[in-house]
């Protein structure tokens, strides 16, 4: 075990640092990851939290688009969509969604993830979409 | 031995009295600001405690392995939406446990507390300077000063906001606007000194988390890295006064203590005292006090 005395082996919480900080930054540019989140210490630097982001979800059924709300114990798994939108995170709270309802005719859920900027002279917000999925229902289930 | 004694007064267990009281800090830190998933929270409670009390724990390699552990379990099983400090704290419990591992335990524990700290800062300002589009122009002040209910007061405060004023710039920002569907909202006035208060903030936090990463960077001795201790209690004492994010203050503060050189007795104090009044500003609600008093407002 003389290897854990090694002085490089020092290195290792600094490495770590540096190597999640590199995938939040690559997360973030390439998969919409909230800059306040993911160890890259992009907290307060942006207006871009996850708690300013907000979510779409419907229900299609042939014929019908219907707006759904997400319950409050499905919170966490909508944060995590949020903050971190891709197709992964997305199905979970699609699935997680799925199970609480009661559909028996063919249906898809659609999750939208939304971001807002504001503008620099007026503040006026302007909210652009980050991220669309269409979930069958049946499929996930 | 005392916790703010030099060097030369070692504890029984041979550690130096600023990484002593580093590790108390940081177990403290443990004990006041409780993480993790409630699976995980008591074992990280049961092992601070256990840190704290049983004679010679608190330089136990296992200790801190297993705190570097846990606190890492739990950013995984959190991913992805802990918070920064989340990780630095597992960083940082590696950190005391490989040291301890080491004959130079001490001088690791240092070096790699300056450096995480450094970094830490170094990435804050990478984003606030460079990556966001937001920050420089002081926009995300006049945004978050309006929206982050931690900042109401001083907002209406420092910026001579009425609460009319306050209401209509908040309900303003806060308006659903997909595809531009606020775009033809009449957009309330801003006085010029809430810009100003915004902008100020920006241009403060900017320089100060630009000066801590170079103080903390900085080879040990010389230049900026000579004032790092009285740059970062700055931060702490200011920030943490008007954000509250304790665990993130203490966290730093527990860092920064184990890289005090062992003469710095009055600098350790320092610190203590600033871990304290971050208590403090959680436990009472100093800026309501005193918003009601100058304002008259409830």
């Amino acid at each position: 075990m003389r290897w854990l005395r090694s002085p490089g082996l020092q290195m290792l919480p600094l490495l770590l640092l540096l190597a999640v900080a590199g995938n939040q930054l690559r997360l973030v540019s390439s998969h919409h990851m909230s800059p306040w989140s993911g160890g890259g210490f992009g907290m307060f630097s942006t207006t871009d939290a996850a708690t300013d982001r907000h979510l779409h979800v419907y229900l299609l059924t042939p014929g019908l688009r219907r707006d759904l709300k997400v319950p409050p114990y499905l919170e966490d798994a909508a944060r995590r969509a949020l903050t971190l939108p891709t197709e992964p995170q997305i199905r979970r709270l699609a699935r997680e969604l799925a199970e609480g309802l009661s559909e028996q005719a063919p249906a898809e859920l659609e999750i939208q993830i939304w971001s807002t900027a504001y503008d620099p002279d007026r503040l006026t917000p302007d909210s652009g979409m980050l991220r669309s999925l269409r979930v069958d229902l049946f499929a996930e289930l | 031995m005392s916790i703010f004694s030099p060097s030369s007064d070692k504890s029984p267990n041979g550690a130096a009295a600023p990484i002593i009281l580093g590790m108390q800090l940081t177990l403290l830190d443990l004990l006041l600001q409780p993480v993790g998933p409630w699976w995980l929270r008591w074992a990280i409670l049961l092992l601070a405690a256990a840190g704290l009390i049983a004679r010679g724990a608190i330089t136990h390699p296992g200790l801190w392995l297993a705190l570097g552990a846990l606190t890492s379990i739990r950013v995984v099983a959190d991913w992805p939406l802990s918070d920064n400090h989340a990780y630095l704290l597992s960083y940082w419990c590696l950190a005391c446990g490989l040291a301890a591992l080491s004959p130079r335990r001490d001088f690791y524990l240092a070096r790699n507390a300056r450096w995480l700290i450094g970094l830490s800062f170094a990435l804050a300002t990478l984003w606030k300077l460079a990556l966001s589009a937001d920050y420089g122009s002081g926009l995300f002040f006049r945004v978050t000063l309006l929206t982050d209910p931690r900042f109401e007061n001083f907002a209406r405060l420092a910026g001579g906001l009425s609460l009319e004023q306050f209401n209509a710039l908040r309900d303003h920002v806060s308006a659903h606007a997909d595809n531009g569907m606020a775009a033809g909202l009449a957009a309330p006035a801003e006085p010029l000194r809430f810009k100003l208060l915004a902008q100020g903030a920006s241009i403060w936090n900017m320089a100060l988390n630009f000066s801590i990463a170079m103080a903390f960077l900085w080879p040990e001795g010389r230049g900026p890295s000579r004032i790092r201790n009285e740059l970062l209690l700055v931060f702490c004492l200011v920030t943490y006064a008007i954000a509250t994010v304790e665990g993130f203050g203490w966290l730093l503060i527990a860092m920064a203590t184990t890289q005090t050189s062992p003469g710095q007795r009055h600098t350790r104090a320092a610190y203590v005292i600033v871990f304290g009044l971050i208590l403090l500003y959680r436990e009472i609600p100093w800026g309501d006090l005193i918003f009601t008093t100058l304002t008259g407002d409830r």
